[in-house]
């Protein structure tokens, strides 16, 4: 579905990725692993548009395309590591301001906030300050709004960062649920996670991608982990 | 337009839900309003320039004030990243922005409207002169915002930010203050006063509606403004 192929990024004088080549098929989650550094958040910064490649190609559908042309962003929902929110906002003005931005219409738009905030279960919060929020309604308000739109590809940093042990469950419940009818590229540390919720599994390390597989043909992976990141 | 639009609605409602915009309101209007009848009995004049000629001042401390948060708060949060990844370009985000605050700032100074209306009661003051100090008011007000907002495209600090903006337009008010200009010799007395705001607002405060003026003050906005788009930009570099 989304393919990228030999794609380099440098800083100043320092190359942050070496020829990154991989594909997000339909309806799979891909994990992105790797040691803090490795260039996994560079890579998703680059596939939404808010980085771009000093090299090489992405192609969406076979098609090759700009990642910030307006287009294609409305078909990715992004979930940046940082959890960005307005604090001073209730999460249906956060939730409707996004949409709004994403380009759906004021008569779709209570529509669409109560979908998302029924998917990701946030319905009793809607109308309360995001900032009197506990960490794990942040992170699902932050989700929902990576929801908005029905974007067909989820890039998700770090989704499960900073939740108590329920929370990630439930967060990984809800991603296994969304891949249904959507591809994810999704970045983690924890290797169980990993291996709970991926279809394919991507190891990065210092700007190279060092492991390309199915999840089911890895065998023993905090080992080959290790052994690939050293 | 639409997203120019949506930003600017978040902006003004961040300013009116937020203690901060009401604060700085009352505090530009007390200021400038008890300076301005100090002495406005003892002038004897139903005119407004010294007024406005207050306003321009404090504007300098005002705006940097109000417009430091605007972009260094997105990127101190993170929602410059979530912005700049949805159907959004930075030239929009930078309109929305601007716009947002410079409707904040003109709705500010409808403020004024009442110490106009009593003035238009109690004297015969000059309608030109009244129309171009407000008209003055709004064109600095949108150059000191353009360059406001860029200083907070520079940073994540907010401080940082309104230290930057501050320092600019207070030595760029000073540069147009006729006791540092007649210090100077004529062709650089020209020089400063001509690349100084406050000089020019102080122009149209007196009725002298000029278009040098008018281009003098759109031209800095629109070259602000760009600068805080390729400020955005170089994220990447």
């Amino acid at each position: 579905m989304l393919k990228l192929t030999k794609i380099c990024k440098s800083f100043s004088n320092t190359q942050v990725l070496k020829d990154i080549s991989f594909e997000i098929p339909k309806n799979k989650i891909v994990g992105l692993l790797g040691p803090n550094g490795a260039g996994k958040t560079t890579i998703m910064r680059i596939i939404t548009g808010f980085l771009t490649a000093n090299q090489g190609t992405l192609r969406w559908k076979r098609k090759i395309i700009d990642p910030r042309d307006p287009s294609f962003r409305s078909l990715i929902g992004y979930l940046p590591e940082s959890n960005p929110l307005y604090m001073s906002f209730t999460p249906v003005e956060y939730l409707s301001f996004v949409a709004r931005l994403k380009g759906i219409s004021k008569t779709n738009l209570v529509k669409e906030v109560k979908k998302v905030s029924q998917q990701t279960d946030i319905a009793s919060v809607l109308t309360k300050k995001i900032e009197t929020l506990s960490k794990g309604f942040k992170q699902r308000v932050a989700l929902s709004a990576t929801l908005l739109g029905d974007p067909q590809l989820l890039v998700l940093d770090e989704a499960t960062s900073g939740l108590d042990p329920k929370q990630i469950l439930e967060v990984r419940k809800l991603i296994k649920k969304l891949a249904k009818d959507k591809s994810i590229l999704f970045s983690t540390h924890i290797l169980p996670e990993a291996k709970a919720i991926c279809d394919q599994i991507l190891i990065i390390n210092q700007g190279r991608i060092v492991l390309d597989s199915d999840i089911k043909k890895v065998r023993n992976l905090e080992k080959k982990f290790i052994q690939l990141t050293q | 337009m639409k997203n120019i639009l949506i930003i600017a609605k978040k902006e003004l409602k961040t300013y009116f839900t937020n203690p901060i915009g009401y604060v700085f309101a009352i505090l530009l209007l007390v200021v400038s309003i008890w300076i301005f009848f100090a002495n406005f009995f003892i002038n004897n004049q139903s005119s407004l320039s010294s007024l406005w000629e207050m306003v321009i001042f404090l504007f300098s401390l005002f705006i940097p004030a109000i417009s430091m948060t605007s972009i260094a708060d997105e990127k101190k949060y993170g929602t410059w990243e979530l912005l700049l990844t949805l159907p959004l370009s930075e030239t929009e985000l930078v309109l929305g922005k601007f716009l947002g605050l410079l409707f904040y700032v003109v709705t500010v100074l409808l403020l004024y409207i009442p110490i106009t209306i009593t003035l238009l009661f109690i004297g015969k003051p000059d309608i030109g002169i009244l129309l171009g100090g407000f008209l003055s008011t709004i064109f600095l007000s949108a150059s000191y915002i353009a360059c406001g907002v860029f200083a907070s495209s520079l940073t994540s600090q907010s401080v940082v930010a309104f230290l930057i903006s501050l320092v600019f337009l207070l030595l760029n008010n000073f540069f147009g203050q006729e006791f540092f200009l007649s210090r100077l010799p004529l062709f650089l007395k020209n020089i400063f006063s001509y690349l100084s705001l406050s000089w020019h607002a102080n122009q149209f405060s007196w009725g002298i509606v000029s278009l040098i003026d008018v281009v003098f003050f759109l031209s800095w906005t629109i070259i602000f403004l760009i600068l805080t788009i390729l400020s955005l930009k170089s994220r990447n570099k």
